[in-house]
């Protein structure tokens, strides 16, 4: 069809310049102001670092908590290099573990981040890969903590 | 085999819900058997057997007519883009694999002067513009002609999607959900985009850039050699790798041009 009038040309304009719309707000909030971006060390007894990669996109994401002896997350940090959705999903998590302990931070389901974030389907696995992440952050802290109790 | 094969059709064309066959035969294209049929409404189709004699209903393409749509003079070879008769364009003889195309060898280390030769005389050939003045039935051809060809293009230009399309070719893939259990790997990928985050200097960024191209040819290499050997499974996990190292050369090149630095 051709382009008669401008109006249907401006709507196609308008059309091209939709793509910032497929992110929810709250992902380009995520995005643009990332919580707790930095690292923690590795080496601490009460830090957990988890570190996990998604193949099909090349995305890398590191997540890391620090457990108070109560056994409460009171610090996570988190550096993600991928797409806006990994950054968002991930910035969310740090933001979510804070303040619960090992257990409950367990039970944070991708499906409630996909929610908060409101992912498209296409986007699902990078909020997979923050579940991943707390997973592998909580696992590295349990194992540094039993072999801590097996060393006393 | 061919036994087999015959053995096997009725099954076959139940399942392809296309009716009464009319006539069907064998032929060989570059040590592939094919089988083509002639249906009862005068389509045909052909679809590829594979060596084990079973059938691959993935490459069943009703498309690939052997008959000219406009003449119907039965094409001499099922790779014309013109009618020998009658010089109409032809539909693509090929939608699926993107070596066939444009006619070279299927491999992952393609000649890409080769590639890019063949792009050009057939892009010269089948351009829209060229159908300007003709039929709507030829624009629509040329135009998925010309499409299908850049799409194409663009795939078999870059090392990593072509990987890719060698591996959907042989129906393989690499799964979304696939985990990454290699922690050090992944904490090199870490490291180096870290690296390239806080270099400060456009030399480091140019220098950080220079050392991901030559991994990348490093990878490539092994790929092609699993690709020869026909490990699938190592060729995935090189393929794997390369995406990372791929982000990373996307990483280091956004910065480069959002800092205004080119070569």
């Amino acid at each position: 069809m051709a382009l008669s009038s401008p109006s249907k040309f401006m709507n196609i304009v308008q059309r091209l310049k939709l793509p910032a719309a497929f992110y929810h707000p709250k992902v380009i909030d995520h995005y643009e102001n990332p919580r707790n971006v930095g690292s923690l060390d590795k080496s601490d007894e009460n830090v957990g670092t988890g570190l996990v990669g998604a193949p099909a996109c090349g995305d890398v994401m590191k997540l890391q908590i620090k457990v108070d002896e109560n056994g409460k997350i009171v610090d996570a940090k988190f550096k993600t290099f991928g797409c806006g959705s990994a950054i968002a999903s991930s910035s969310l998590a740090t933001e979510w573990v804070k303040g619960k302990t090992v257990d409950e931070a367990l039970s944070i389901k991708n499906t409630d981040i996909a929610k908060e974030l409101s992912l498209p389907p296409v986007k699902l696995h990078c909020s997979m890969l923050a579940e991943d992440a707390i997973k592998a952050a909580l696992s590295d802290y349990r194992i540094k903590q039993k072999s801590r109790t097996k060393n006393e | 085999m061919l036994k087999f094969c015959l053995k096997n059709m009725d099954i076959l064309f139940s399942q392809s819900a296309k009716g009464v066959i009319c006539q069907y035969q064998f032929y060989l294209e570059r040590r592939q058997l094919f089988l083509l049929t002639k249906h009862a409404n005068n389509s045909y189709s052909s679809l590829s057997v594979s060596t084990h004699g079973a059938f691959s209903l993935l490459r069943f393409s009703h498309a690939k007519m052997l008959k000219c749509w406009k003449c119907g003079v039965e094409k001499e070879a099922i790779k014309e883009v013109f009618c020998s008769k009658c010089n109409f364009i032809q539909e693509p003889h090929d939608t699926k694999n993107f070596f066939q195309l444009f006619d070279i060898k299927e491999s992952f280390d393609i000649d890409t002067k080769l590639l890019t030769n063949s792009y050009r005389r057939l892009q010269n050939i089948i351009h829209p513009d060229k159908f300007s003045n003709k039929s709507s039935e030829e624009k629509n051809i040329s135009q998925e002609y010309s499409s299908l060809i850049n799409r194409a293009y663009n795939t078999l230009q870059l090392p990593l999607n072509r990987a890719l399309h060698i591996l959907q070719l042989k129906g393989e893939k690499i799964d979304e959900d696939q985990k990454v259990v290699d922690t050090e790997f992944l904490m090199k990928i870490m490291e180096i985009n870290e690296e390239i985050e806080n270099a400060e200097n456009p030399e480091q960024l140019k220098m950080l850039n220079e050392q991901n191209k030559r991994v990348i040819s490093e990878i490539c290499k092994k790929i092609s050699i699993c690709f020869k050997n026909n490990d699938i499974e190592e060729a995935k996990r090189y393929i794997v790798q390369l995406k990372y190292y791929n982000s990373i050369s996307h990483h280091v090149n956004g910065i480069l041009r959002t800092r205004g630095i080119v070569d």
